[in-house]
């Protein structure tokens, strides 16, 4: 691979849904090349769902988890739901035992699973609806943090 | 001498005193001698003669010290109007003294000085009222649809743009009887976490006066910036953008409409 | 004490004023200007400069032909 060329991972859309297969070794230029194509794609084609398909990665770090983490968070503020696919229960206990886990990203064994959590998922359900649902139950997620009155 | 001059012991000490007190410069010095011969009176004539003149003189020279003193002043007094003008204070101006100098350079100056400062005031003015007027212009808050606000928000969004963007807003909340409001912030490019926290104010405050509240237009750059930061914007609605924010608003709606339905037991879309 | 020392020593008045007027803008309101001169008018034209423009006379001492005032801007 020439050295100023940054690998560009494919992204693939199917139907509301955006799939990313990562093949290849993740390095923070690939990753970052990785989350700027992702959130355009989210910007130009409007998809209200995201998979990342981790089954080619040999390896799981805390680098890799942190990355899915980012993307997850970024794609979330645009309004796109993202899952994990193609984890193995070895690799899962791994990242359990290690300590290691994704944040604000669900997570799921193969890609037709992601793709139905996906669709029975809030975004799919109404995300204001939602919110209505969790303060009857009180489970009301606003947060305080540093609002001053 | 001739024998016609009386020469008494004080007199050539009453001169040189007389002389003394002229030249340390008292200008009230009469030269008077007291004398009765005719070479005595001459000399007397003549030293007061010369110690009026330069009393005179003196007078020209006290009068150059007023006069440039007066100048000094004046000119300090306009290096202290300029320098307040630099730090910003518009409304000083030359002093009453200064415009009624005696030395109409001076007075001059002052005019000009002046006409400068209530120039740049009234300048300064006008700025304020333009940018008023932007600042009302910059957040209109629009009926998008039945029950639907939108209010797009441009630029830089500080404490007090929040505070009154939110007064704003509740009152048409209010008055409009809405129950979604979908704030769009395409147009804000920076955000931190002060601006985080104002969006996150505006979004509870809607909230505590019955409408639900999403963000939209978070751009790719300002996501990033979020995550990078570590911004959690907890349970608020974020999405890509207007058309998205109506039709989640639209949906959510028609559900309130159709009474509550048990999601738990419907898994289909 | 002083936060700035002026010599106008041979200086002829009004220029030790003028030199205090221009020390202004380079100093703080409430700081101390200790100013030495020898001009014959030399504290009258300060005290009156003092007047005109608003500060304080603090001290003022003789020192042979010279004087030394000390004032608050």
């Amino acid at each position: 691979m020439p050295m100023a060329e940054v690998t560009k991972i494919p992204i693939i859309k199917l139907h509301d849904n955006l799939i990313v297969s990562i093949q290849v070794d993740l390095s923070d230029r690939v990753v970052l090349q990785l989350k700027d194509d992702i959130t355009n794609t989210i910007l130009h084609t409007g998809a209200g769902g995201l998979v990342i398909d981790v089954s080619g990665i040999d390896l799981m770090d805390s680098f890799i988890t942190r990355a899915i983490s980012d993307i997850g968070k970024v794609a979330r503020l645009m309004g796109v739901e993202t899952v994990v696919a193609g984890l193995n229960p070895m690799i899962s206990m791994t990242l359990v035992e290690m300590g290691m886990e994704f944040e604000g990203v669900q997570a799921a064994l193969s890609l037709e699973s992601a793709l139905e959590l996906l669709a029975s998922s809030r975004s799919r359900r109404g995300l204001l609806s939602s919110l209505d649902e969790e303060q009857e139950q009180g489970t009301d997620r606003i947060r305080t943090g540093r609002l001053e009155d | 001498m001739d024998k016609n001059d009386r020469v008494d012991g004080g007199w050539l000490e009453r001169l040189a005193e007389q002389l003394e007190r002229v030249c340390a410069g008292e200008k009230e010095v009469e030269i008077k001698l007291d004398t009765s011969s005719p070479g005595g009176r001459r000399l007397e004539a003549a030293l007061a003669q010369l110690v009026d003149r330069y009393q005179v003189n003196l007078q020209d020279i006290d009068g150059f010290h007023e006069s440039s003193m007066e100048l000094a002043l004046g000119l300090s007094e306009t290096f202290s109007v300029l320098d307040a003008l630099r730090t910003g204070d518009m409304g000083i101006r030359a002093s009453a003294e200064m415009l009624e100098s005696s030395n109409e350079l001076i007075a001059q100056l002052a005019q000009a000085v002046n006409a400068t400062t209530a120039g740049m005031q009234q300048r300064m003015e006008t700025i304020l009222r333009q940018q008023e007027a932007i600042h009302e212009l910059s957040t209109p808050v629009l009926q998008l649809w039945d029950d639907v606000l939108a209010l797009p928000i441009v630029g830089i969004v500080d404490s007090t743009r929040t505070a009154d963007i939110m007064d704003r807003l509740l009152a048409e909340i209010v008055r409009s009887q809405s129950k979604c409001v979908i704030l769009d912030i395409t147009g804000v490019d920076v955000v931190d976490t002060r601006t985080a926290d104002n969006f996150i104010k505006m979004v509870k405050a809607a909230e505590l006066v019955g409408a639900r509240c999403v963000l939209t237009g978070i751009s790719p750059g300002v996501a990033q910036t979020l995550v990078d930061i570590g911004v959690d914007l907890g349970s608020v609605v974020t999405l890509r953008n207007l058309q998205d924010g109506l039709r989640e608003c639209i949906r959510y709606l028609e559900t309130r409409r159709g009474g509550r339905a048990d999601h738990k037991a419907n898994g289909q879309s | 004490m002083a936060n700035q020392i002026l010599d106008t020593m041979g200086m002829r008045c009004p220029q030790p004023v003028l030199k205090v007027a221009a020390m202004v803008p380079k100093m703080s309101a409430g700081d101390v200007l200790e100013v030495v001169g020898d001009c014959p008018t030399f504290e009258e034209d300060l005290r009156k400069w003092c007047t005109r423009m608003k500060k304080t006379v603090l001290a003022v001492n003789r020192e042979g032909k010279a004087v030394r005032m000390q004032i608050q801007l």
